[in-house]
């Protein structure tokens, strides 16, 4: 029997899993703080085209270096965004989904500006590509395998983020807000400070996650929203999915990267194939209906927190 | 601190308090609601800022300017609500805020060392890797008392510590604050109950409306002393009350018995009736049943046991808007939380919970005619201050805001009438005007039942009175029983 479509399956499975798993552990220090960031395709849009752009900029000089600049790039632009959005919603009291709807609309319309200014309006050049960490071949005939540090950066971060939470003080006052931000301001925490703290923190994984998509995936930035916007959505669902827990999150993540696979890899026809490519979204919304059933959010999540 | 001044809008909370507690000692601080207890608490722990007088500790003066400031004294305190992160585990709970810690990563070897000498110098037993949520009610304040420890307080400040705890739990709080205090800690105890100052404390404080009225030594007290001090008694109103002729029984309850939020005994079988006719009064300190005992019989919450009746009817099962069917007004006890919608207008209130009326509405639509007809005539005959009916209830005084609320309740004619509450926070003509209207009622051959912690308006208004405590009746007094009477079944202690 022939299982290449199941290495395959596999394969490209990860692969889409990528952007989704690195925003959604972002997301889920974030929300931990009681803080929902709606905002989440602004917050990996826009560093996915600082990247892009960054990685045009240095490539002449650092040639196969310049993917990581871009990826700093990303996670700084990332970290500044959501820094900005925290500030808004615990200081100036901005309503969270407001604020979070606001982003994402200025991500298009930034984005937008800045290509047809610097580019052209579908997109810029290619920059080089992010090398792989390693490659497999021999698993299927013709087959060569790239795994690229993101992905491992991936499989990694479930366990520094949940080291982060349990083990740090940051982390433990991360959870303590996000659950009753009275007693951890009764205790002496700031409430403001660490969510701001924590959304900065979600901010450059976001910006990691956004970055895959345009110096790893492909080297470039094109205005195909539907493109960023499928990850960054399914990322916020995964963390409601996986009910907060790091490596729950990054379990459910692959199921949905390996889900939005199924239609290219089994490559069936036309009719068929539009059912498939709904799949996702299907599943999405089974998993989020069997998961929100038994779920148990941080209390505060959402919650506007205003000191007496 | 002395000479502690404070006001809130309109209300002289602390007027020239002095309170001087000694290291090592248990302070009693006892006095009924509202007798400022625990406004003197928060100035001192940095919650409420005073408008006169000075805090001294060890001979200097200090400034509170917030919980920081107190917490860098040496102050702790712990609220009758807990502050506790419910999915954070008791140790974690314990060091929040004040983690020993090495880079930003915590030193858990060395936090629960910290700990766990704690519990044994203080000898409150817990788990520590519990979660906060998982604990029952007692543990929850061991956790807090050992936070504050942790965090280096010198002086305790427990406000009605024994109000969530069973007896035992009781007990072992009474010898950890022993251990505590030949440790060296000091610790204030606020509370209510005279049987717990007399058992744990060294001096007593008593308030009442503000003010200290008595400061002595334990061993000089007794029980007579302490409930006239803590009850005292303003002017007496004077109402006219028809001659006292109970009718038919109204409405029955025997045995009821209920749990609290906290899963704890909430009420404990309490058997009463109320009859045509009269006021029966239901007095006690809040937190001792009262509101489960209303909630249960408006069937707001369902009884773990015993039965319900309203003229022989069984009720135990009914859902509100059946039992308000069977001709109850209910006079709610938190006015802006369940008496009324503070962003509809007077008109849309006055409906409320009677729009079924056939007159009100037609196959579900309402008719805005006879509604704003009958808002008109609520406003007129009970004397409701305002501009119009369509003005919002949010923009009306506490005052005017009840008389909707037992003009809407009465309007309907009930045979029995339950006010739970019903002057708290009302100015003195508001408050006789309400009261006069129970009067009214009672001599027009209604039922009331009067829950009430306002002791003078227990005292001025019923019939009998049943004395609530802890999910008991403690006793029953009749018309014209004395305050020290009334004080000694307050603060917990039977009549012999």
């Amino acid at each position: 029997m022939d299982l290449t479509w199941l290495i395959l399956l596999a394969v490209f499975g990860l692969q889409n899993a990528v952007p989704i798993g690195i925003a959604a552990q972002g997301e889920l220090v974030t929300e931990k703080s009681g803080i929902l960031n709606i905002g989440i395709y602004g917050g990996m849009a826009i560093p996915a085209f600082a990247a892009a752009a960054t990685n045009l900029a240095f490539g002449p000089t650092l040639g196969n270096a310049s993917p990581y600049m871009g990826l700093l790039a990303a996670m700084a632009t990332g970290a500044g965004l959501n820094f900005v959005f925290a500030y808004l919603s615990t200081k100036i009291h901005v309503d969270q989904v407001i604020a979070g709807i606001g982003i994402n609309i200025f991500a298009v319309g930034i984005t937008a500006v800045f290509l047809q200014r610097y580019y052209a309006l579908d997109g810029t050049p290619n920059g080089h590509q992010l090398a792989p960490l390693f490659s497999i071949t021999g698993l299927a005939q013709n087959l060569h395998v790239s795994i690229s540090p993101l992905m491992a950066t991936m499989f990694v971060l479930p366990v520094l983020v949940y080291l982060f939470l349990g083990r740090t003080k940051l982390g433990l006052h991360i959870r303590a807000v996000g659950e009753n931000p009275k007693a951890a301001e009764a205790a002496g925490v700031d409430v403001a400070w660490v969510r701001i703290t924590a959304t900065a923190i979600g901010g450059i994984l976001l910006g990691l996650g956004g970055a895959f998509l345009t110096v790893d995936f492909n080297p470039n930035f094109v205005p195909d929203y539907a493109q960023a916007i499928f990850p960054a959505f399914i990322a916020l669902a995964a963390v409601i999915a996986g009910g907060w827990k790091p490596p729950y999150v990054l379990a459910v993540s692959i199921l949905f990267g390996v889900t939005e696979a199924l239609r290219p890899v089994l490559a069936v026809s036309s009719t068929q194939g539009y059912l498939l490519t709904t799949l996702p979204y299907i599943v999405t919304v089974v998993v989020l209906g069997i998961a929100s059933k038994r779920l148990r959010p941080p209390a505060a999540l959402a919650l506007p927190y205003k000191k007496e | 601190m002395l000479g502690i001044r404070k006001t809130f809008p309109g209300v002289v909370a602390l007027d020239g308090v002095d309170l001087v507690v000694g290291q090592g000692e248990v302070m009693g601080v006892l006095g009924e609601n509202g007798a400022g207890k625990s406004t003197l608490m928060n100035i001192l722990y940095g919650l409420y800022t005073m408008d006169e007088g000075t805090i001294e500790m060890q001979g200097k003066k200090v400034h509170i300017r917030n919980s920081a400031d107190a917490i860098g004294m040496g102050l702790g305190m712990v609220h009758q609500a807990f502050t506790l992160v419910p999915n954070l585990t008791v140790m974690e709970n314990i060091i929040l805020g004040s983690e020993p810690s090495n880079m930003g990563v915590i030193d858990v070897k060395d936090a629960r060392r910290q700990v766990t000498e704690l519990v044994k110098q203080v000898g409150l037993d817990i788990g520590l890797d519990t979660l906060a949520e998982d604990l029952p009610t007692g543990f929850k304040q061991r956790v807090e008392i050992l936070k504050a420890l942790h965090r280096g307080a010198k002086i305790l400040i427990l406000d009605e510590p024994t109000a969530v705890l069973t007896p035992l739990e009781a007990e072992e709080l009474f010898k950890s604050i022993r251990r505590m205090t030949k440790a060296g800690s000091t610790v204030i105890f606020i509370t209510h109950k005279l049987k717990e100052v007399m058992a744990i404390t060294n001096r007593i404080t008593i308030m009442r409306r503000g003010k200290v009225v008595a400061s002595l030594e334990t061993k000089d007290a007794n029980f007579d002393i302490l409930a006239n001090a803590m009850v005292g008694r303003q002017v007496q109103r004077k109402f006219n009350f028809g001659p006292y002729k109970p009718g038919e029984t109204l409405l029955k309850v025997e045995d009821l018995k209920a749990a609290s939020k906290h899963k704890t005994e909430a009420l404990n079988g309490l058997s009463f009736a109320v009859g045509a006719g009269e006021i029966v009064g239901v007095a006690g300190v809040e937190g001792n049943g009262q509101t489960e005992l209303v909630e249960c019989i408006m069937g707001l919450m369902k009884p773990t046991g015993g039965t319900i009746r309203l003229k022989e009817k069984l009720i135990n099962k009914l859902h509100t808007s059946e039992v308000l069917k069977l001709s109850v007004g209910h006079v709610p006890e938190d006015r802006a939380l369940n008496g009324l919608i503070l962003d509809f207008s007077i008109a849309e209130n006055v409906v409320l919970g009677s729009t079924e009326r056939t007159d009100f509405s037609k196959r579900g639509v309402m008719v805005p005619k006879r509604i704003r007809d009958f808002a008109r005539k609520i406003v007129q005959s009970f004397s409701v201050s305002t501009s119009g009916i369509d003005v919002k209830a949010r923009n009306l005084s506490g005052g005017n805001q009840q008389k909707i609320i037992v003009g809407r309740e009465l309007a309907g004619q009930p045979h029995l009438l339950i006010a739970h509450q019903p002057t708290r926070g009302l100015d003195v003509a508001s408050t006789e005007y309400i009261q006069s209207l129970l009067v009214d009622s009672r001599n027009a051959g209604r039922g009331v039942l009067l829950v009430s912690a306002d002791f003078d308006e227990i005292l001025d208004l019923s019939d009998r009175i049943l004395v609530l405590y802890e999910g008991k009746f403690i006793g029953e007094l009749q018309r014209g029983a004395s305050i020290g009477e009334l004080g000694r079944l307050l603060g917990g202690i039977a009549a012999s």
